[in-house]
């Protein structure tokens, strides 16, 4: 490497002493056995399933010849021997990671292939959310087992689909429990790797999944759920200001980014007034919907209680507090206009909070986010009402110039810095 | 969070005999119906999705006739009930009766009972049969879906039927004919 050359040069310049070339050589040493390592469990991930799926077509290839007892031998011998090897990792090499990955990923699919083989070959007939519920109860002590991120991920895509298509109590019970076991598995994790790449999906995937999963609680009072999402996404955005997550880039925090982005999209919405105006008339009769409320505001309360400083940080973001207008307006509003002028005045807020943020911290990105929010939310309005074309354009012309300006203004005090 | 390798080991072992269990006794119910049941022809009326997890299959639809029941209030829509099968003059399954116990003698098939228009046309209840997919190979499915839908379209009621056997409640369906042939060999 490098690295160790250059060390080498320096130590015989006099630069760094003997001791400090070491320690450095020591360090980069280290690293490349980090990194090699986590390239074996990729690989043996890729691996395990890329041979999962080459058996299926090699045997699939001259299904149409083979007996049934053939059949039914290729259907169960794949998950038997994937299961024999989990056991033998398991005795002698609990602490491999990749293959605790691997197996738990292979074994996961090895199940739901053998029960659909089996399926195919005696021709039963099972609802595909069934289906999906047995694969779910057969792989879920597979993450406790392994302690596999895969298996977390490959159960969160399963049982949000399950949720998704059946819907029903049972359903929704099932995939909570099952999100409950996934999360502590994350936050074991979180606690020993806050930085593994497997946290970083986490934050992504388990945020997109809670948002689709919500979906399933509709019943008949949609406009509850509405502000559902609005607590969801609320949550998420307190939870990515959190000690452990608040230091992280964007694309390592997608519970930041997500519950921005939900919330801003959401707001938007209910500044139509045709859309504040159903938002505003919801039903109070008992539903699933009351539950999902009811199940948000509980980690959002644990959140803020037990998360020291978590306060101070969130006054900052105006988008994490913007659910207490909203739910205001949900609630006590009974007019449309009114609903529609706090939600649009809230909208403008946040955009002008941005500018000014961004223009303090000498922050490109925050300005023309705060830019791009003002910019949408006039765009909205002109579908709203017939504006003059001249006012239009007028509108446009100073949004076009602020942005330019702003940049500007921007760029220089950072050059003046440089200087 | 430890937990002792010995105790994790156990609870694998326990795991997967769990999950081999599952589709081993799949295998285990169907083989002893095929071994032991009583073979049934359902005739088939007239439909080749894709079922995302299982590949391509034919989907059957079965001439249904509902049963005339005395009181549609004794049952409610959705509920698992027994129904007795026999065979017709013809050679051919007729659903002919329904219980709410396990029949004492005879077969019969567990399914779930629909009530259409309660109580304005008729007393009857209907059902739907428990095998309306059977699997095949995927380039000759579509061959096999053509002769099943020509068949289907004669009037000729012997053209196409499929071949159940049943067993204490338990079902497999074992083939579908089309025109005198099994669709297995339709290529």
């Amino acid at each position: 490497m490098k690295i160790f050359n250059q060390l080498h040069e320096l130590q015989n310049q006099g630069v760094i002493t003997p001791e400090t070339a070491l320690d450095i050589s020591n360090y980069y040493k280290s690293k490349n056995k980090e990194s090699s390592s986590r390239l074996t469990v990729i690989y043996s991930v890729i691996g395990s399933i890329l041979i999962g799926l080459g058996l299926i077509l090699l045997f699939a290839h001259n299904w149409d010849e083979m007996s049934k007892i053939a059949k039914t031998i290729v259907a169960i011998a794949p998950l038997a021997i994937t299961q024999i090897s989990g056991g033998y990792f398991i005795y002698k090499k609990p602490d491999n990671l990749a293959a605790r990955e691997g197996i738990g990923s292979l074994l996961f699919i090895c199940i739901g292939l053998s029960i659909s083989m089996v399926s195919q070959i005696y021709n039963i007939v099972g609802s595909l959310d069934s289906f999906m519920q047995i694969w779910l109860f057969l792989t879920l002590p597979l993450l406790l087992i392994f302690r596999s991120s895969m298996v977390a991920f490959l159960a969160t895509i399963i049982s949000t689909s399950y949720v998704i298509l059946d819907g029903d109590v049972l359903s929704i019970i099932i995939y909570m429990v099952t999100l409950v076991l996934i999360l502590t598995h994350f936050r074991f994790l979180n606690k020993k790797e806050p930085n593994s790449n497997y946290i970083n999906l986490a934050s992504w995937i388990i945020p997109s999944a809670l948002s689709i999963g919500l979906c399933a609680f509709e019943q008949s009072n949609d406009e509850l759920l509405f502000l559902s999402y609005f607590w969801l996404f609320t949550l998420f955005i307190w939870i990515g200001n959190s000690k452990s997550w608040k230091d992280k880039s964007n694309v390592r925090n997608g519970l930041k980014l997500i519950g921005s982005l939900g919330i801003l999209v959401m707001l938007t919405m209910i500044s139509f007034h045709e859309v504040a105006d159903e938002f505003i008339t919801y039903k109070m009769d008992f539903g699933q919907e009351w539950v999902s409320l009811f199940l948000i505001s509980i980690p959002l309360l644990l959140v803020i209680i037990l998360k020291k400083g978590l306060f101070s940080e969130l006054k900052k973001d105006q988008l994490s507090m913007a659910f207490i207008p909203v739910t205001f307006v949900f609630f006590f509003s009974q007019s449309e206009i009114i609903s529609a002028i706090i939600v649009n005045a809230l909208i403008l807020i946040i955009g002008i909070q941005k500018v000014l943020l961004g223009l303090r911290n000498n922050r490109l990105g925050q300005l023309n986010i705060g830019l791009l929010i003002i910019s949408i939310l006039v765009s909205c309005r002109f579908f709203d009402y017939q504006m003059d074309l001249l006012l239009r354009g007028i509108v446009f012309l100073a949004l076009g110039l602020g942005f330019l300006l702003s940049n500007l203004k921007i760029i220089k005090t950072r050059k003046n810095e440089n200087q | 969070m430890k937990i002792n390798k010995k105790t994790i080991l156990i609870l694998f072992i326990f795991v997967a005999i769990v999950q081999l269990a599952v589709p081993i006794s799949m295998i285990y119910k169907k083989e002893s119906v095929s071994k032991g049941g009583e073979i049934y022809k359902f005739q088939t009326r007239p439909i080749d999705p894709y079922d995302p997890f299982r590949g391509k299959y034919i989907t059957l639809n079965f001439d249904r006739k509902p049963i005339e029941v005395e009181n549609t209030e004794e049952w409610e829509n959705g509920e698992m009930a027994f129904f007795t099968i026999k065979e017709d003059s013809l050679g051919y399954a007729e659903v002919n009766g329904i219980s709410k116990s396990r029949p004492e003698n005879g077969d019969f098939l567990k399914m779930k009972v629909y009530i259409y228009h309660r109580g304005t046309i008729g007393k009857t209840i209907s059902y739907t049969l428990p095998f309306d997919r059977f699997y095949m190979n995927e380039n000759e499915a579509l061959n096999a879906e053509i002769e099943y839908e020509k068949a289907n379209i004669n009037s000729n009621k012997e053209n196409a039927y499929a071949v159940v056997k049943i067993l204490d409640g338990e079902h497999v369906l074992e083939d579908v004919i089309i025109g005198g042939v099994s669709a297995k060999d339709l290529k």
